[in-house]
């Protein structure tokens, strides 16, 4: 697996809250889903740029919709996760996985 | 069929009343925002905005957030838009691939040069008057240069012959096998290799062409010893036809499809050529000052001869591929270590 390939802490929330919408979402959408989830204040910028990443590699696509009232006739982009953003989600899921079985007891203890 | 881009034309939530957010800060983050982000941010931020207008009922406590968002998103936009641009782009993929080949180009002498003498060691039995190590090629290329190079009986000349033309040119075919088959950091080893060996047999071109007696290939172009000109034109035509050479050897090895030819080599000419005209330039200088040990090589660096090689065949070929570079835009596809 290329270094690329791995998938941060953030991207992987990201990801998450889009699949959560199922065929696709927008940055409101996204957002609110993550600081619900979270529980912690994000940044536009900061959801922006893991989405521009996202979809550099390959894992999300996005469209602009047509304009809207309420956002000051402003479009909406819309966020799609791809095949390869599943199987990279599926792959982090293992990993995790794997490296968390067994560690309740040890973390009981503490 | 409608495709789900379609099929979303126009959804949204029904209209309502819309609380302006403060229209300088706006203003301020529409700065930092490419084209094709504008109206997705600045309409997130605006029904955002609004929510927590009414959600909290609170004006000000839904400003203060406005603020903080668009203050502190705006490296990341900055950020973004730095990296879409395609110059931009070009420049840190050039800068990657400089610093890739000369961080890797001192290995990569060492591993040429032993690999080189080994047979002369084996035949020969001792290492007398040679040095292995990455100081030996410019050495053997100064020497040569210098004129002692044709004076020293066919041992010598058999054993230049190995190191500055036979030996390149296996390597750079076993580079190409390698390349074929390996991935990974070995993949990237070749390049190496590859680099290397271009650089060795390009610096032995350019010695035969501008050598002070012309060398085999002036005196047989130019028997009347009028060298300039000849010396001008075989430095061009040499670099040229090697560079392409190698242009073209790696566009095959890495590019499967798409795009015309003419883009593809000339990409691959501008990738291939900062590496290949910055490393010995700097190299070659760097080790012909330390190596020889004689601070009159700094002065000698001011030759009209040396000027004359630098400025004929390694500053075109700079200007070249950093303009190749930065107009041929990329086209998403895997070019290979250099290029990714």
């Amino acid at each position: 697996m290329a270094r690329g390939d791995y998938l941060g802490e953030f991207e992987q929330i990201v990801l998450l809250a889009i699949l959560r919408f199922g065929k696709h979402a927008y940055g409101v959408e996204i957002w609110e889903e993550i600081e619900k989830r979270t529980g912690r204040s994000v940044l536009v910028g900061a959801v922006y740029a893991t989405l521009e990443r996202l979809e550099k590699k390959g894992y999300i696509s996005s469209f602009v919709g047509d304009s809207t009232p309420e956002r000051g006739g402003r479009a909406k982009r819309y966020f799609r996760i791809e095949r390869p953003g599943e199987v990279a989600l599926e792959r982090s899921r293992k990993i995790l996985t794997s490296m968390w079985s067994g560690l309740d007891p040890v973390l009981g203890n503490r | 069929m409608k495709n789900w881009q379609d099929l979303i034309r126009g959804e949204g939530p029904p209209h309502k009343p819309h609380l302006e957010p403060p229209k300088a800060v706006e203003d301020l983050l529409g700065l930092f925002l490419s084209d094709e982000d504008r109206d997705a941010v600045l309409g997130d931020l605006v029904e955002m905005h609004d929510k927590k207008v009414l959600s909290s009922r609170r004006f000000e406590g839904a400003r203060i957030w406005y603020w903080r968002q668009v203050i502190f998103s705006i490296a990341y936009f900055a950020w973004i838009r730095v990296r879409r641009v395609a110059m931009m782009r070009s420049m840190m993929r050039s800068l990657k691939a400089i610093g890739v080949a000369i961080a890797g180009f001192y290995v990569a002498v060492a591993l040429c040069n032993a690999m080189l003498m080994l047979p002369i060691v084996l035949l020969t039995g001792k290492l007398d008057g040679i040095t292995i190590g990455p100081f030996d090629t410019f050495k053997i290329i100064v020497s040569g240069m210098r004129g002692y190079f044709w004076q020293s009986g066919t041992g010598l000349l058999l054993y230049q012959c190995w190191i500055s033309v036979v030996g390149p040119v296996l390597i750079m075919a076993v580079g190409a096998l390698a390349l074929h088959v390996l991935k990974g950091w070995l993949r990237f080893l070749s390049v190496y290799l590859i680099l290397c060996a271009s650089a060795h047999l390009m610096s032995f071109v350019f010695m035969l062409a501008t050598l002070d007696d012309g060398g085999w290939i002036g005196n047989w172009l130019s028997p009347s010893k009028d060298l300039r000109a000849c010396r001008i034109v075989l430095s061009i035509l040499m670099g040229l036809l090697i560079i392409f050479a190698n242009s073209w050897a790696f566009q095959c090895l890495f590019q499967d499809a798409a795009n015309t030819w003419m883009i593809r080599l000339g990409r691959f000419a501008g990738m291939f050529l900062l590496p290949t005209s910055i490393v010995p330039l700097i190299m070659i200088t760097m080790f012909w000052s330390l190596s020889l040990g004689s601070p009159m090589y700094f002065r000698d660096l001011w030759n009209p001869m040396f000027l004359e090689i630098y400025a004929i065949c390694w500053l075109p070929g700079l200007i070249v591929g950093a303009l190749a570079m930065s107009l041929l835009r990329h086209d998403g596809r895997d070019h290979g270590p250099i290029a990714t």
